[in-house]
């Protein structure tokens, strides 16, 4: 598949984006500035490059996105009420397009040393953007996409929180695509900022305009301090035609822990690429969930955790679910550094392709340069097993009920990562969509 | 117990014991490569001349070829016209003859590495030929052999008495196009087995070729065509050992296996390749394509390797499965040390239906050795019902060692299975303190255990061998245990 | 005419005779007990019985309420009345207990053309059954069997028996794994599903679990056939004297 539309053919339009708050500050320009650079000389990856070996980066290329600043006024209070469900007391953020929209977020409550807000609004120069405030996560250099997002740096969340403290209720943010006449470029950057042992539950879900096509092209980062705990849910249902890349750094220092899951369930193309380096010893990363793929479908869940320092944990389960012609991918990598005796890192990939024509590649690798370490990993590529039809048969279900009971089953075994019964139930009724709910089928077949 | 940095540095004391060299007068061509030196070695090869023109394509293809970077090695560039490309002794002339005619000084050398080309004193039940440099200087038993109807026969003896055999399978599982060292090698080859069985035959004896690189400055270039036919099953070892020189020599071999209907190929290797001394200076760069098709229904290739030489080794010893019901298999123990570097592994192609495949990946990392392993299990589009297991370990000994895994998994076909499993470790103190609680040695207590790890794979050697890849395997960690 | 009638039965699993000559008749109400020492082919008689694939059976029928038993899918086993309780019942990781068992039950009600009962009456249903069983409601909301006791297990058998009612229920090895509290408890479960309608197939080893189910009628299997029929004093006869004496016999 060759390109239609080149990086440099977004150079304009991103030149030209508005600065979220009246002027553009010197920083915000100097740092879309050097994203501009970066864009004007990044090229396309190819199948070429190990990291974009399965996953056709030139799809995102077939035609061009237009680099807006959305519509928020479009949004109706009502129907997003109806996406959040983190629960009641959650502090809900909404972030429309790629910029954050207070009227749609509620934050009251929140307590001292707890900052939950816009990126780039708030008029200071948030860290990681610019070489005057180092410390990013994902590098703008990295590859095109990232550039591209400095280059067009629009908005997103920043969340703050000082030592200390533990936001006890969780921190709700959906980040939406509200669709519009062409197709649109949304870009969110979102930063999270965890203090000296603080804590806190954040819920993200990327959702899209059912019948929107668009590229979301996110960066986050997240950095968490000694002793610091993040919670995080990611649930991602992007619409039929959207593409959705998603690149995540996360920083741990001594002792800290992070607890991350995804659930990617939408888009026609979509990829999460995870990085995951540890600074200090003995910190915790727990990293897992779901990815599924439908007719037509391509997901990609990309992994690379580096131990660099001794003592850390890192434990990464995922599961891909095939019930249509796409192509699954996982692509984990564990690096353990020389000096980093002491770590244990496991990663596992159990998949289960129900289909013809579709494919799944799966590739767990690990670069050990320790001895005294714990490491394995594993993959499964399969189908149910045999015997569990057969009880499930032996109860009185017909083959095609028990296979997508099983097939279910073996999806949501990944929602025990969800602590939010809404939010279980949300992915649950996405799954069943896909694959059919057994209730319907069984009592479908007595009219 | 013993601190840990000791047994290390014993190990990397320890002596290559096969790195004499033979004192032989040689014919062996000018460093460089083009196209003159291509017809000089098919000339003097007596080769027909589709075979030169094959060769040309090759080189040609091979000059527009970048180097493969992709290995997880770290490797000085390879000047290819610093290196010889055809080395004979001079007493061999062209091709094997009678062993009365063998320069004795070769016999003795072949001796000395404890591979008797004396029939009378040689291992019952194996026919060895025997390489040196880029020359075939013996062949035993090729009387018994040819009762039974099995070739077994240096390859540019081939190219003269079998050339139809050679025309029709030479290439058509490794193409020269293939990859770089394949395309250099299909350009250049010098020397190398042919074994051919026919229909229904079960070949009476083990087979096997002795490599030795014993020129400086040459790199050997051998090629090895295996074909089986319906029903006939073989049995295949080769050995590979050089003198030690702090240059580094290049070794890229091809080998082609093709198991037809019902057919059987078990293919052995015990490389022991010098692998440089603990500066990492000199050694032989080991880059070898190795790939075997199960066309034939039923069909069953199985590859074993102890890799315990070289400087850098880089092969991947293949199977193609295109017969239903085919059955692949890899063993390795890959074992580094010193500044040795391994990037080894299999690759598995599912086409037919109902294809298996098994891997047992065994590596070993000492001193500052950096092993990895790269793997592609490949289910195709109609490989129904095709199932693969791998089990892929690393151990550990010594914290400047490097153990890596690279699996690839493609899957396109929903009744296919795949399972990969890996895991790292080092040799635990507490086993250690076990055994030695219980009065073994340190050394006997890791020769158990390192040995315990490879068993598996040592199980699948022919019984000749595998006592020989234990003690390899001891004397190669000999030090580096106690 | 019979629940229940084996005729002849030869059964063999990847080409080796198992089962060599099983014949066997079971009045409605009936409670039989098949015991015989490991390897007997005890639970190969409950697989075949059950539909499980991979047991071929060479030679005889087995008719069920008049029907060819063995001409009926796995499912289809089930919807006419056929409870196969198993020795290792799987573990069915991310499938949700409770709506498991609602799948369950209204594909047999809808096969048997009854409608399919909503959530609330089936719980309400379920709940009476948890009783009796000593249940702990937690179990509802755990995936089927996943991290279950061996005890739990087993009592989710019986929980799945209850629910489902069946003509014909097959104890495999029910006994094997539990201690004597959970083993009452099973045997309460069990007992509260007697009538006069529905028949019991009890598989096991020892006599114990006997003592807490009454059979009717005990059979003892052994290399395949039946080499003993009796009452249920032939169960305390085997307790007492082990199988020995009527392998000997029989040879």
């Amino acid at each position: 598949m060759k390109p239609a539309v080149a990086p440099s053919d977004y150079l304009q339009d991103l030149r030209s984006l508005p600065a979220p708050a009246g002027d553009t500050p010197a920083w915000l320009a100097a740092a879309r500035n050097d994203g501009l650079y970066l864009l004007e000389h990044a090229a396309i990856p190819t199948r070429k490059s190990e990291s974009w070996r399965y996953a056709g980066a030139q799809r995102l290329f077939q035609q061009r996105y237009a680099a807006t600043v959305g519509d928020a006024a479009a949004l109706r209070p009502a129907d997003i009420e109806a996406l959040f469900c983190a629960g009641p007391d959650a502090f809900r953020v909404v972030v429309a397009d790629g910029r954050l929209v207070p009227s749609l977020s509620s934050l009251d409550g929140l307590p001292a040393g707890v900052h939950v807000g816009s990126l780039l609004a708030s008029g200071a120069n948030p860290p990681g953007l610019t070489q005057a405030s180092p410390g990013h996560l994902v590098a703008p250099g990295r590859n095109v996409f990232t550039a591209m997002n400095a280059a067009g740096l629009n908005d997103g969340l920043l969340l703050t929180i000082g030592d200390g403290v533990v936001l006890d209720r969780p921190l709700e943010v959906l980040h939406l695509a509200t669709g519009g006449t062409e197709p649109s470029l949304l870009q969110p950057r979102n930063r999270v900022q965890l203090g000296r042992d603080a804590a806190v539950t954040l819920v993200e879900h990327y959702l899209g305009d059912e019948d929107g096509a668009y590229f979301c092209n996110a960066v986050s980062e997240f950095d968490l301090a000694p002793g610091a705990r993040l919670t995080h849910l990611q649930h991602q249902n992007q619409s039929q035609a959207g593409m959705h890349l998603c690149t995540e750094g996360v920083r741990l220092a001594e002792g800290s822990e992070y607890i991350g899951s995804r659930f990617a369930l939408g888009g026609s193309w979509a990829r999460n690429e995870i990085d995951v380096r540890f600074t200090g010893p003995d910190a915790r990363v727990d990293l897992g969930g779901l990815f599924t793929v439908g007719e037509g479908q391509f997901n990609d869940i990309h992994l690379d955790i580096a131990h660099a320092v001794p003592g850390c944990h890192s434990e990464s389960r995922f599961k891909g679910l095939l019930h249509g012609a796409g192509r699954g991918v996982l692509d984990g990598r564990i690096l353990v550094d020389r000096d980093a005796q002491g770590s244990e890192a496991h990663l596992h990939n159990a998949n289960l392709m129900l289909v013809r024509d579709a494919e799944i590649d799966t590739r767990p690798t690990l670069e050990i340069y320790a001895d005294d370490v714990q490491c394995s990993h594993g993959a499964t590529v399969g189908q149910l097993d045999p015997a569990h039809v057969y009880y499930l048969r032996s109860r009185g279900i017909d083959p095609a009920t028990a296979k997508r009971l099983l097939s279910l089953g073996f999806a949501r075994e990944t929602l025990e990562r969800c602590p939010f019964p809404l939010l279980g139930e949300r992915i649950d009724q996405a799954l069943e969509k896909r694959l059919g709910s057994p209730d319907v089928q069984s009592q479908e077949g007595s009219a | 117990m013993t601190s840990r940095p000791d047994v290390i540095d014993q190990a990397i004391a320890r002596e290559y014991t096969q790195g004499f060299v033979t004192d032989i007068e040689s014919d062996t061509l000018p460093p460089g490569l083009d196209e003159s030196v291509i017809r000089t070695i098919s000339a003097r090869k007596q080769e027909p001349d589709w075979m030169l023109q094959e060769r040309l394509k090759a080189y040609r293809h091979w000059r527009e070829m970048p180097l493969p970077d992709w290995a997880h090695l770290d490797c000085p560039p390879i000047d290819f016209e610093a290196i010889s490309y055809y080395s004979a002794p001079k007493s061999q002339g062209d091709g094997p003859r009678s062993l009365d005619e063998v320069d004795p000084e070769l016999l003795r050398t072949y001796e000395k590495l404890g591979i008797p080309l004396d029939e009378q004193k040689a291992l019952a039940g194996v026919a060895v030929d025997a390489v040196f440099d880029s020359v075939s200087v013996a062949t035993t038993f090729r009387k018994e052999l040819a009762e039974a109807g099995v070739i077994f026969c240096a390859i540019s003896e081939a190219l003269r008495e079998y050339p139809e055999l050679i025309r029709k399978h030479m290439g058509s599982v490794v193409g020269y196009a293939d990859n770089f060292y394949a395309a250099l090698n299909a350009a250049v080859f010098s020397d190398g087995t042919f074994v051919y069985v026919p229909e229904g035959v079960r070949c009476p004896m083990e087979l096997s070729t002795y490599f030795r690189i014993n020129e400086s400055r040459t790199g050997q270039f051998e090629r090895t065509l295996i074909v089986a036919e319906a029903g006939s099953h073989v049995s295949y070892l080769e050995g590979c050992t050089a003198p030690m020189r702090d240059e580094n020599q290049l070794h890229a071999a091809v080998v082609e296996l093709i198991a037809m209907e019902d057919a059987r190929i078990k293919y052995s290797t015990v490389q022991n390749w010098y692998p440089g001394d603990a500066q990492g200076r000199g050694g032989i760069y080991n880059f070898v394509t190795k790939r075997g098709e199960c066309r034939g229904d039923r069909s069953h290739i199985s590859w074993t390797q102890v890799e315990t030489g070289s400087a850098i080794t880089w092969k991947y010893p293949s199977c193609i499965l295109r017969g239903d019901d085919s059955i692949g298999e890899f063993h390795s123990v890959a074992v580094t040390r010193g500044r040795q570097q391994a990037d080894t592994g299999t690759k598995m192609i599912h086409l037919g239906r109902n294809t298996r495949s098994t891997v047992v990946s065994k590596g070993i990392s000492a001193g500052e050795g950096q092993n990895s392993y790269r793997g592609l299990i490949r289910m195709g589009k109609r490989a129904e019902d095709a199932r693969n297991h791998t089990q892929c370990d690393s151990l550990l000994i010594g914290d400047r060692s490097g153990a890596h895994t690279f699996p690839y998994m493609e899957v396109l076909n929903p009744s296919a299975k795949v399972e990969h499993e890996a895991t790292t470790s080092r040799i635990g103190e507490d086993q250690l303190y076990y055994c030695r609680s219980r009065g073994l040695s340190e050394e006997e207590a890791v020769s158990m255990i390192v040995n315990g790890f490879c068993k598996e794979v040592f199980r699948e050697l022919p019984m000749e061998f595998a006592v020989e890849a234990q003690k390899l395997l001891d004397v190669t960690l000999e030090g580096a245990v106690g | 005419m019979s629940l229940l009638d084996i005729q002849d039965l030869h059964v063999s699993v990847d080409g080796k005779p198992i089962l060599d000559g099983i014949s066997l008749r079971i009045e409605p109400g009936e409670v039989h007990a098949i015991m015989g020492p490991n390897g007997s082919g005890k639970s190969t008689l409950s697989h075949v019985l059950s539909g499980r694939e991979g047991y071929e059976v060479t030679a005889g029928q087995v008719s069920y309420l008049g029907r060819n038993l063995l001409d009926l899918e796995i499912e289809e086993r089930a919807h006419a009345g056929v409870f196969l309780a198993m020795q290792y019942p799987v573990e069915l990781p991310g499938v949700n207990n409770t709506q498991f068992m609602r799948t369950a039950l209204n594909a047999h009600r809808t096969a048997n053309g009854e409608p399919p009962l909503d959530a609330v009456a089936f719980m309400k249903r379920l709940r009476e059954q948890m009783g009796t069983l000593q249940l702990d409601d937690k179990l509802l909301k755990r995936d089927v069997n996943s991290g279950f006791s061996g005890g739990e297990k087993k009592r989710n058998e019986i929980l799945q028996m209850a629910i489902l009612q069946p003509r014909l229920a097959i104890l495999d090895e029910t006994d094997s794994g539990l201690d004597i509290d959970a083993l009452r408890v099973v045997a309460d479960g069990v007992n509260a599903l007697r009538s006069p309608e529905r028949s019991m197939l009890v598989i096991t080893h020892y006599q114990r679990l006997l003592e807490y189910i009454r059979p009717d009628h005990v059979h003892v299997l052994a290399k395949g056939r039946i080499i003993r029929s009796g009452g249920p004093e032939l169960a305390l006869e085997l307790e007492e004297k082990g199988y020995a004496w009527l392998l000997e016999d029989a040879a």
